[in-house]
């Protein structure tokens, strides 16, 4: 995988603090370097995110990195979750987090993606290069449809896979913005790639919205691939 | 599957209900909380406000019998008849007895007034007015009837009230005047059918003796009953009169034995005198011996006439006993003597004497045996013809025996039929009305409390049972417990993070 240089060593770098720490985190005031965001001090229901938060960095220490979070159709929400789980690793330990969503311009995404550097990374075997946008050096933002580009028409090209596996490998966390089921039920092949590399999904439930039987389709969706759904998340936002 | 896990999850092993699940369903479905009592309250507004204004009278009556007042049950407890006492259920069901409004139905046609009158029931929403009832029968009694009989039950009712024996009349109409009027007809006639049906009842027993009575006249057979009873009367003359000629025959056998025996006895001793040639010696023996003879004669006439009664008490027993000693003694007296006749002298002159007699008592002798011989065959024959008679007079009074308690019954039922109809010309209504006042109530059918009462019963009702339903078919997610309801493997991480903005 060839990306931009300086992300390159930095993204080394940090895979290899986070292989060294990976079952225990370090102090708080070991990690000089760690930024912690803004937006995790924006959230007003911080018990709320340390339950969820925790329950996924005990995933995380368990070896999982590729977090998939759908919903019965909030977008939104799913946005505010991976912000909020993405902001909470950030502010337990210092990793090298990527976010890959096809909205980046909507929601709560839009303004920390216009705040973002881009840059260009070019990947080993692959004629075009991969943008990407790093937000204050914590979070990287892939859009899905850069990624979704390198796919064929109707079936995965090699380039496409190579691109997925530099993209996972090279972070320790992903959260995954996953599309409508709509969506990718129209392209099953494309997406094949990508959600047989999910290690767990959550669905986002909203309350006195969201149907029981939308929720059972989403599973069994994603129970097809392997995907096990490791629990649901409730908003309770109206909509 | 996730609705029996919905279902179940309303229950509770203690409370039944799941009172906090049903609270908190109560919020969540609260337009089911807030639209049906809103829907019932409005509903039962307008029923009341629909409603006809009523106009109710009423009037007590009493059952008299119940209190030993009636004044028909004192005359049938003085002539010996059953109190005729009216059941509750009968007079509850007068209501309902369509002969009964149909007396009422020709009454309330012959009142002059009808045409003025409001026989709409009391839930009626187009009313119409009598003529428009009456109108299609053009006058006419019977259909006009018909047509009143159709309305008149329901604008009235018969209740008992707590005391027993007591009832009271409700005529509840959509007109003041109505009421009144019926109200007033219905007491009537209440008072006129019972008299109507006690006289019926005593007429039909009056019948039904009447019946028994021709019935048991043709059991009986009056004529063939005269000819035994005057056959057994004259039967009993006859025996009479034939044991009067036997006591009198047998009277005269035996005066006639005697004077044969006395006949016997003579002709006997003119036997003895003629071969008697007796010394003078002996004649005092020999007058001594006649002497004993007659003693001996006598004795047996006694003895024969005492032992042809085959009766006899005790003392004519020891009469008997008595004379045959003293017949012993003569007899032994009479042997001691001998043969003292043959001493006895100038028994020639005596046997010519007693030759001459001796021929007149044998032909009187012979005449006489003859005569008893006649008496005895003529008493023998007598006494088969009584003995027929008195058989017959037997049977027939047998016959009379059987007839005996027919008779006694003929007698019984006749005294009932005049009891019967004592009663029947004196009976009076035992269903005693009170005095009608001018008391009349204005309302509604039901008051608005009622209905908001019946609102608020079914709106718990209804609210909880759609609740219930709409829970079960609910499919949306609220809480994590319908989390736990719809997917019992699954868990709920946390709630998603909210940003201050």
């Amino acid at each position: 995988m060839v990306l931009n240089q300086g992300l390159k060593l930095k993204l080394k770098e940090e895979l290899k603090n986070s292989i060294d720490d990976q079952n225990s985190a370090r102090p708080i005031e070991d990690r000089d370097y760690h930024k912690v965001v803004k937006y995790f001090y924006k959230i007003s229901n911080h018990h709320e995110l340390y339950k969820t938060g925790n329950s996924f960095y005990n995933d995380y220490r368990k070896g999982l990195k590729s977090f998939a979070i759908s919903s019965t159709g909030d977008k939104e929400a799913q946005q505010r979750v991976i912000l909020g789980l993405a902001s909470y690793f950030n502010h337990e330990e210092n990793l090298t987090i990527a976010i890959i969503s096809d909205a980046l311009e909507k929601n709560c995404f839009k303004e920390l993606y216009e705040q973002s550097e881009f840059f260009e990374a070019q990947i080993e075997g692959c004629s075009k290069k991969l943008i990407l946008s790093r937000y204050e050096n914590i979070f990287d933002f892939y859009n899905l449809s850069n990624i979704l580009k390198f796919a064929g028409r109707d079936k995965v090209t090699l380039e496409y896979e190579k691109i997925i596996s530099a993209v996972i490998d090279n972070y320790n966390v992903l959260f995954w913005d996953v599309s409508s089921l709509d969506a990718m039920k129209s392209a099953t092949n494309v997406y094949q790639a990508l959600i047989s590399r999910f290690d767990s999904l959550s669905i986002i439930v909203n309350a006195s919205e969201s149907k029981a039987c939308e929720v059972e389709k989403i599973r069994t969706f994603f129970l097809d691939y392997g995907i096990n759904l490791k629990g649901l998340i409730m908003d309770h936002r109206k909509r | 599957m996730s609705r029996v896990r919905k279902f179940n999850s309303l229950l509770n092993d203690v409370t039944i209900l799941n009172f906090p699940l049903i609270g908190k369903l109560l919020r969540r479905y609260y337009l089911i909380s807030i639209t049906i009592p809103v829907m019932a309250i409005g509903v039962s507004v307008y029923f009341y406000s629909i409603q006809n204004v009523l106009y109710e009278t009423n009037v007590g009556f009493s059952d008299a019998s119940t209190k030993n007042l009636s004044p028909t049950n004192t005359i049938a407890d003085l002539v010996g008849e059953n109190q005729i006492i009216i059941a509750e259920e009968d007079v509850l069901a007068m209501r309902n007895d369509w002969v009964f409004n149909q007396k009422l139905a020709k009454k309330i046609y012959k009142l002059p007034d009808l045409y003025s009158l409001d026989f709409n029931g009391v839930g009626t929403r187009n009313k119409i007015s009598t003529n428009i009832l009456l109108e299609k029968c053009q006058h006419d009694e019977e259909c006009s009837v018909r047509t009143l009989l159709g309305s008149l039950p329901s604008l009235y009712n018969i209740v008992a009230e707590a005391t027993p024996g007591r009832y009271r009349l409700i005529v509840v109409t959509l007109e003041e005047k109505t009421s009144k009027i019926i109200l007033r007809e219905v007491a009537k006639l209440i008072e006129e059918d019972r008299v109507v049906y006690l006289k019926n009842i005593v007429d039909k027993k009056i019948e039904a003796t009447e019946k028994l009575i021709k019935q048991q006249n043709v059991d009986i057979d009056a004529d063939n009953m005269m000819n035994l009873s005057n056959r057994q009367v004259n039967l009993k003359n006859q025996i009479e009169e034939i044991k009067n000629g036997m006591r009198n025959l047998s009277q005269s056998i035996a005066n006639n034995k005697l004077q044969f025996n006395t006949l016997e006895l003579e002709l006997a001793q003119f036997n003895k005198s003629k071969s008697i040639g007796a010394a003078d010696s002996k004649r005092v023996n020999y007058e001594k011996y006649v002497k004993l003879n007659q003693e001996v004669l006598d004795l047996r006439t006694n003895l024969s006439l005492l032992t042809q009664n085959t009766a006899m008490s005790e003392y004519e027993k020891k009469v008997v006993v008595e004379l045959e000693a003293r017949l012993q003694t003569k007899l032994s007296e009479l042997e001691k003597l001998g043969d003292v006749s043959r001493s006895v002298s100038g028994i020639d002159k005596f046997n010519e004497t007693q030759d001459s007699k001796s021929n007149y008592t044998q032909k009187d002798y012979n005449v006489l045996r003859e005569k008893i011989k006649k008496e005895q065959a003529e008493y023998d024959k007598t006494k088969e013809e009584l003995d027929k008679l008195q058989v017959e007079h037997a049977e027939v009074s047998r016959k009379l025996d059987d007839m005996k308690p027919n008779t006694g019954y003929l007698d019984l039922l006749e005294k009932k039929l005049i009891s019967l109809k004592l009663l029947s010309s004196t009976i009076t209504t035992d269903l005693v009305v009170d005095n009608i006042g001018n008391n009349i109530k204005i309302h509604k059918n039901a008051s608005l409390s009622k209905y908001l009462v019946f609102a608020t019963i079914s709106s718990i009702f209804f609210i909880f049972l759609l609740t219930v339903i709409r829970y079960l078919f609910d499919q949306k997610i609220y809480s994590e417990d319908d989390v736990k309801v719809f997917f019992e493997d699954l868990e709920v991480i946390g709630n998603t993070p909210e940003f201050e903005k």
